[in-house]
């Protein structure tokens, strides 16, 4: 899985990527059933139990705030939360993502 | 040959007159009206009022995950069967999971989910929840209810239109008899205020614009209910034997088919169905002490009931007393058996017979007692509940005191 989202936001300034990490953060933050865990890019999946019903809403959130169509099955592999905002990323055009 | 009854052990509602048992009896028997001006934004109906459920909050039983899977017929109906649940006093140990029924009637399914999804399909051409396919499903109560539960047994769905819940019961029951479960959860739910419910209602013209006045002169149609209710049905002897006490006992049912109209409602199917119901509990219509009527407001199904009624009853020396839930509560589709049964329980139980509201005088074509505006106390042991539906899909079922 690695290799797929290596470089996803290698073209972005430090604090434009921080800023669209923050929000896809957040939008898996909202789906997480517990909801005492605060999210990092080092959260490991098996902490958190994200399973194929949060990944999937989490991509429908995203695609309506960015309107954007994300190629994404629910049982899409990732082991921390730095890979699936990666991953979520490749499917924003750049120009979206500051806004 | 009478086949055995069944003790009720648990019950469950939410209903616009109530999110408990206790709520919703006092309210039938005070004779309160749930039937309302409700609000119909950026749409315009021939009718104006409905009892739609105004103070049910998902947040206050569903986190926002089991929220997002459940549409609100789904909320109702887990709602109303937990408090069953509860009140039967099953626990994990007292009854193999395999051995436990859950059938739930749904006249609707998720009506909500897709009126949400083709408002967003057909206006503005966007995206539809991704979990709108499981929102929808007809058996998702039934899913729901299973997983809270434990149930590992028959677990799904029926549906006969505004008869639903009836069938539910009695199909619970009836595998019950037959020795396949010895537990049966069964009950009815539907949610009926989306915007293109209403709107197909209104189409159909059988709404009334002012208000629900069942077997009255005057009386201009049905309105619009919605709501959940829920039974939990075990085989007799069961509920004594861990110490708990039963509320009543489903003595039989029958159901039939009017093979006919898909509307026009047969009196002749109606009698068929009472008549089944009381030779599968084992009693005259004698022994009939009170009767739930299906009682739409309609000037078909009334005129029809009563004919039906007048056909079974009507050599009484006095007319037995018959009224109508949905003069207070509306027409809660594929709810409205469950929710007449538990009004039909309350009056066994209390020893009151609730009544019809909204009564203008007489009808002609009418011809028995509907219990106009007050309750009457009366010693009710065995009563009958009605559920008449559209396609001509009939079932009656008579509940009893419960023994002991």
């Amino acid at each position: 899985m690695t290799d797929v989202i290596a470089g996803a936001t290698e073209n972005l300034s430090d604090e434009e990527s921080s800023k669209i990490e923050r929000r896809i953060i957040s939008f898996i933050q909202k789906e997480i059933q517990d909801k005492s865990i605060v999210l990092t890019r080092a959260t490991r999946r098996e902490d958190v139990a994200i399973d194929s019903i949060d990944v999937v809403n989490v991509v429908f959130a995203i695609e309506e705030e960015f309107d954007v169509e994300i190629e994404l099955t629910p049982d899409a592999r990732f082991d921390t939360v730095g890979e699936l905002v990666d991953t979520l990323i490749r499917f924003i055009p750049e120009e979206k993502r500051t806004c | 040959m009478t086949n055995p009854s069944l003790d009720v052990t648990g019950r469950g509602i939410v209903s616009s007159l109530g999110h408990s048992v206790e709520d919703f009896a006092r309210a039938t028997f005070e004779g309160r009206s749930a039937i309302s001006t409700i609000e119909t934004p950026g749409f315009s109906l021939r009718f104006g009022n409905g009892a739609p459920i105004r103070d049910f909050e998902p947040a206050a039983h569903f986190d926002d995950r089991t929220i997002s899977m459940l549409d609100r017929f789904a909320q109702f109906a887990t709602v109303a069967a937990r408090q069953a649940w509860a009140e039967s006093g099953i626990g994990a140990c007292d009854v193999d999971p395999t051995r436990i029924a859950v059938v739930i009637g749904t006249a609707n399914s998720g009506i909500d989910i897709l009126d949400v999804g083709f408002r967003r399909i057909f206006k503005t051409d966007s995206r539809i929840p991704p979990l709108t396919i499981p929102q929808t499903m007809g058996s998702a109560p039934a899913s729901r209810i299973a997983r809270e539960i434990g149930a590992r047994g028959p677990v799904f769905g029926v549906t006969s239109a505004c008869a639903s819940a009836a069938h539910a019961m009695l199909v619970g029951a009836s595998m019950i008899r037959s020795g396949l479960v010895d537990v049966a959860l069964v009950g009815g739910t539907d949610s009926c205020f989306s915007e293109g419910y209403l709107r197909a209602w209104d189409a159909l013209r059988v709404v009334s614009g002012d208000t629900c006045r069942p077997f009255s002169i005057g009386r201009k149609g049905l309105i619009v209910g919605e709501g959940a209710a829920m039974l939990v049905l075990e085989r007799a002897g069961r509920a004594a034997a861990r110490g708990a006490r039963p509320v009543a006992r489903l003595l039989g049912g029958g159901t039939s088919s009017d093979a006919g109209d898909l509307v026009a409602p047969d009196p002749k199917g109606m009698e068929l169905a009472i008549r089944s119901a009381l030779d599968d509990a084992g009693i005259e219509a004698s022994a009939i002490d009170y009767v739930n009527a299906h009682g739409t407001g309609t000037v078909a199904n009334d005129r029809a009931e009563a004919a039906a009624i007048r056909a079974v009853f009507g050599d009484r020396e006095e007319q037995v007393p018959v009224s109508s839930t949905k003069s207070m509560v509306g027409h809660s589709m594929g709810a409205s058996g469950a929710i007449e049964a538990i009004a039909t329980i309350a009056a066994i139980e209390h020893g009151i017979v609730p009544p019809t509201l909204n009564y203008l005088g007489p009808d002609p074509d009418v011809g028995i007692d509907p219990t106009p505006d007050v309750a009457r106390p009366a010693r009710i042991d065995v009563a009958l509940s009605n559920s008449f539906a559209f396609g001509g899909l009939n079932v009656s079922l008579v509940f009893g005191r419960a023994e002991g």
